[in-house]
């Protein structure tokens, strides 16, 4: 019924003078106050094409503002309109949901771990802009990311963000130990540094770095919350109610309580103050130390002097841990496809995407192969760690790929709930594991 | 009672007590009186004044947690002005939340007026009906309604871009508001006596000229408390605002501080408590030109 | 009571004209329909409406971005026998509300009266109370959270630095991360919030009492607490039937606080119905399951507020 309205509504608004007019007779029509207030939306009526893109707000401000000049750049070569809009991580889902129910909102949009297969019926298939930039970047060092459920390539791979543990090399000396290599290491150490008022700190909560870094551990422990099929629900294992147990020990031993209310920033707050020997956390932790110039109490040693990042520990099953990858998609909805894939196309081009890491402070990691030894790491020794880091880390999903199911359970934060339950004795580490799998099967039967 | 002569009567007691003289145990009475409040008002004022000390606190100070934190050791601007020149603070969520809640206030006591003056006055069929509706609507909770709202507000969208404009806001806070607002009118409109407005009628006046002419000026404090309770469910919206809109420049106050003050792991903590600070100002100044108005409208209104 | 338009000559006489008839059938005033009309278009498009779509998803599987399909009663199987979130929702919400209303109605009582004997400074005092009421809930939670949070709290500070608590070795508690405590902490920044409302309308309430009948209660020898019990508590009952109605609905429902400080954590023990549903309808997608869980609110809120309007009608006989 509403098409042929819609159609006349959209060759009106095409063309610049009778849209205009139909401003005014719409302004005249409602009249007073309203008609003034109508300038606000103006510049909606007004602008023949712009490029809109989300994002979560970047945790290194300055990777926002390099994209944002990246969009006016291209922008103005292509005679577009851009805009760039921000929301909080923990709110993306949200808007997201909101887009997608609209079927309207922005062009192009960050797709993070799976949300290019949850969301896969609503995004256009980006397969030529991959190979494209996957060839002249030397290689995509992750082919199962970004994937639809029809197995197109839904979201073109942007860059991962890894959690090495970040130390407090100064306190770890002074007990007189080496750094931790196993959990069983982060464990002992943190048990002794936990009695000189220096707990671990992983949050047990619902934060992001809570679900990835219990990835990586359960991952290590041998693991796994599903099947290298991606379907089958595998958590029940005596793998997992291992790890649940090592989880139990490490909160009772050498963590505090208030890691249950953390969210993504205490970590950070509490490795910073001084307080926390360890954290599991991206680079910046140790990035806001450095801008904060945060202090050692009762010194004026700068904090983040002593602050180093090391591997992720390794456990029975070797060294593994979790990392955030994030892609950009662009919605099938969008007016602006085309001018969307140029703009990728744009971005991806090795001068920007090397200005687009450079910017992030270490923060972003390459997914391309040619970008992988980048020279930023090399001119922090306590980057180290970040072109290897990669060997060892996996997109949610694993052994699987990221489906949209494992989306789900990530969005809903079982993991971090099962094992908090089963840190704090609310149940026990056998119960916690039922009661996972339980919630797993339900979720992972809606997407069979 | 109107707030008149409320506050005629508290000024006669209280001059009534300066003329006696006033001996000694009550003023140690009275002294009582206000020691006693002190742990309330502490209480309440308490997060406003950590609210203040912490936007004048460097970023060092707030992550320094070996110091006190109720005190800070100098007066740091660089919060407020972070929020002029990196935030659309000022230019943007100030200015849009303002006009969001004085448009949808308007909008929602204006509906509100007439539908409660029907509810209050007139006798026609399904009146009643219509008052139980009313009251119904406003037990439906804002949680249930917001994601079938995105499709009312994208189906309108197709004609009239509102998406992502303050103006999908102005269109879905009466949902709330109008209900709140015709049920408090509709308790003060029955305070006014019926025979004011017989006389207007014999006067000639229609039924809207006794309504304008009449009734509202009476209802003053009722309608005001409507205002005032309008604006401030509209200026602590939350929900609606996350998710109706992501231009950053169409972002009311509550949201535009939330998603953009907290970045992921970082939170500007000093620049977060400044926007507090301002963004509570307005509306506290308005309460303090209007409270009279607001509590003896309330109790008014709400006990009929 | 004599209708307006009775007065204004409404003809009531024998010939049935289109008019007459109409107002016969209908009543009186038939342009009560044009005073109603925009209240019922709006509420009919933005609440009924979306009311009734709100209902449909709580019977469907609706996923966002997803097809939806009729699946009957499933959700409210699901939130009912297996989801013991859902239980804890309940839980806490019917707790939330009735600890905060009591504690708000003692308090407001209690300072009212305190600030009804106070002349000098009242306007002040009334109005900085006043605060935390009229403050946008989001940005003053924000606050809370940075005094309850767990790494900067400022009242361990004080547990462990100030005076009088050093001596005691108190804390640090965990606000926000100990279930009970996080619970806790909720519903007191929630009576924080509402009870400057309660004090300001009682202390109306108060005011509007005339002082003849403490004068007459004096005069019959009547104690300080016989005088609250017979005179004020059922002058105020009216006032406060209409207050805790207010403050019930607000607090069933409320959002930001819970969102802000806990998001419902630790371990989805602070959940409240609207915290719930939007996190299972929007961040975990299930829009049917959200729906579900908001649905099972409004049934809450009516029979609350059918039993609070009762009281309310019964007091006004004690209405002068």
């Amino acid at each position: 019924m509403s098409k042929k309205i819609k159609g006349r509504t959209a060759e009106i608004l095409k063309a610049p003078r009778s849209r205009r007019k139909f401003l005014t007779q719409s302004a005249a029509a409602t009249g007073g106050l309203a008609g003034i207030l109508a300038t606000g939306i103006a510049p909606a009526f007004a602008q023949q094409r712009e490029l809109k893109v989300l994002v979560n707000s970047h945790f290194v401000p300055s990777s926002d503002e390099e994209l944002l000049r990246q969009m006016k750049e291209f922008g103005k070569a292509e005679g577009v309109k851009v805009r760039l809009d921000r929301v909080a991580h923990l709110q993306l889902p949200a808007v997201l949901a909101g887009e997608i129910q609209g079927q309207k909102g922005h062009d192009v949009v960050v797709m993070r771990n799976a949300d290019a297969n949850l969301y896969s019926k609503h995004l256009v298939s980006l397969d030529g802009l991959y190979e494209k930039i996957g060839k002249a970047g030397g290689g995509w060092t992750n082919n199962d990311f970004g994937k639809g459920r029809d197995g197109k390539q839904k979201a073109i791979p942007w860059f991962f963000i890894s959690f090495p543990i970040a130390i407090r090399t100064d306190l770890v000396s002074e007990i007189g130990e080496n750094m931790p290599d196993t959990w069983d290491d982060v464990l002992r150490i943190g048990t002794k540094l936990k009695k000189k008022g220096h707990p671990v700190g992983i949050q047990l909560s619902h934060g992001a770095d809570s679900n990835w870094i219990l990835r990586g551990l359960l991952w290590s422990y041998g693991a796994k919350l599903v099947e290298k099929d991606s379907k089958t629900v595998a958590v029940n294992s005596k793998e997992t109610v291992e790890a649940f147990k090592y989880i139990k020990a490490l909160y009772n031993d050498a963590m505090e309580s208030e890691v249950l209310a953390w969210d993504d920033r205490n970590n950070n707050v509490c490795l910073a103050s001084g307080k926390c020997s360890m954290i599991l956390n991206p680079v910046s932790a140790y990035r806001s130390a450095v801008r904060d110039n945060a202090l050692i109490q009762g010194t004026q040693r700068p904090v983040h002097q002593v602050i180093n990042h090391i591997m992720p520990p390794k456990g029975p099953a070797g060294r593994h841990m979790a990392a955030s990858h994030q892609g950009v998609g662009i919605w099938k909805f969008s007016k602006n496809v085309e001018v969307g894939k140029k703009f990728l196309d744009y971005h991806f081009q090795a001068d920007n995407a090397d200005k687009h890491l450079h910017a992030s402070a270490g923060y972003n990691q390459p997914l391309l192969k040619t970008h992988a030894l980048h020279p930023l790491y090399a001119s922090n020794a306590k980057y180290y760690f970040a072109p290897f880091i990669g060997w060892y880390t996996h997109a949610i999903g694993w052994p699987g790929v990221p489906t949209a199911a494992s989306a789900t359970i990530y969005d809903q934060y079982l993991l971090p709930d099962a094992a908090a339950a089963a840190a704090t004795g609310k149940a026990t580490p056998e119960e916690a594991v039922k009661k996972l799998e339980k919630q797993m099967k339900r979720l992972y039967g809606r997407f069979k | 009672m109107s707030s008149n002569e409320m506050t005629a009567m508290t000024t006669s007691s209280g001059e009534l007590l300066a003329e006696n003289k006033v001996p000694f145990w009550r003023l140690r009475k009275a002294f009582a009186n206000y020691v006693a409040l002190i742990p309330y008002l502490a209480f309440a004022l308490f997060p406003f004044y950590i609210i203040f000390i912490t936007s004048l606190k460097s970023k060092q100070e707030i992550n320094n947690l070996g110091e006190s934190p109720f005190w800070a050791t100098g007066i740091a601007v660089e919060n407020f002005t972070y929020l002029a020149t990196n935030t659309s603070f000022f230019e943007h969520w100030m200015v849009n939340t303002l006009i969001v809640t004085t448009v949808s206030t308007i909008i929602s006591v204006t509906v509100g007026i007439l539908a409660a003056y029907a509810l209050a006055r007139l006798k026609f069929r399904g009146v009643e009906l219509f008052g139980v509706a009313v009251f119904i609507t406003y037990l439906v909770p804002q949680t249930l309604l917001f994601l079938p709202l995105i499709d009312v507000v994208n189906a309108i969208d197709d004609y009239i871009p509102i998406r992502d404009t303050y103006w999908s806001l102005i269109l879905t806070y009466p949902t709330f508001l109008i209900p709140f607002v015709t049920w408090l009118l509709m308790g003060y409109f029955r305070t006014i006596p019926v025979e004011v407005e017989e006389c207007a009628y014999l006067d000639g006046c229609s039924r809207l000229g006794a309504l304008f002419r009449v009734v509202l000026p009476m209802a003053i404090p009722g309608i005001i408390c409507a205002i005032l309770f309008s604006y401030t469910l509209s200026w602590n919206e939350f929900l609606y605002s996350l998710v109706f809109i992501q231009d950053e420049h169409a972002k009311t106050l509550s949201v535009g501080v939330f998603t953009e003050l907290i970045r992921g792991d970082i939170y500007f903590w000093g620049s977060l408590m400044a926007a507090c600070l301002l963004g509570t100002l307005p509306i506290v100044i308005l309460y303090g030109f209007l409270m009279d108005y607001y509590t003896s409208g309330l109790t008014q209104g709400a006990i009929k | 009571m004599v209708t307006a338009t009775e007065v204004g000559g409404a003809a009531t006489s024998p010939p049935l004209t289109f008019r007459s008839r109409l107002r016969r059938s209908v009543g009186p005033d038939t342009d009560g329909y044009f005073f109603v009309l925009p209240t019922v278009i709006i509420v009919f498009c933005l609440i009924i409406y979306p009311f009734g779509l709100a209902v449909w998803y709580s019977v469907s599987n609706a996923f966002i971005g997803e097809e939806t399909h009729f699946i009957g009663l499933e959700n409210f199987q699901y939130i009912i026998f297996e989801d013991d979130i859902f239980m804890l929702t309940v839980r806490n919400t019917l707790l939330f509300a009735a600890i905060s209303v009591v504690v708000k109605v003692v308090l407001g009582l209690l300072c009212a009266m305190l600030l009804l004997r106070i002349l000098k400074l009242r306007r002040f005092l009334r109005g900085a109370m006043l605060l935390p009421f009229v403050a946008p809930t989001a940005l003053t939670t924000l606050a809370w959270w940075l005094i309850l949070d767990p790494t900067y709290s400022h009242i361990n500070w004080l547990f462990e630095h100030a005076w009088p608590f050093s001596l005691f070795d108190m804390g640090p508690y965990n606000f926000l991360g100990e279930p009970t405590l996080a619970l806790s902490s909720v519903i007191f920044v929630n009576i924080w919030r509402g009870l400057p409302f309660f004090i300001i309308t009682i202390l109306a309430g108060l005011v509007s009492i005339p002082d003849h009948l403490y004068e007459a209660a004096d005069i019959d020898g009547a104690s300080t607490m016989d005088k609250f019990w017979k005179i004020t508590l059922p002058l105020l009952r009216p006032v406060l039937a209409v207050i805790i109605l207010f403050s019930t609905i607000f607090t069933l429902a409320d959002f930001n606080i819970v969102y802000v400080l806990t998001r419902g954590g630790p371990m989805n023990e602070t959940h409240l119905f609207a915290t719930y549903s939007f996190t299972a309808g929007v961040l975990n997608h299930e829009i049917g399951l959200g729906a579900a869980i908001a649905l099972f609110l409004f049934p809450i809120m009516v029979l609350t507020v059918i039993f609070l309007l009762r009281l309310v009608r019964r007091d006004s006989e004690y209405e002068l």
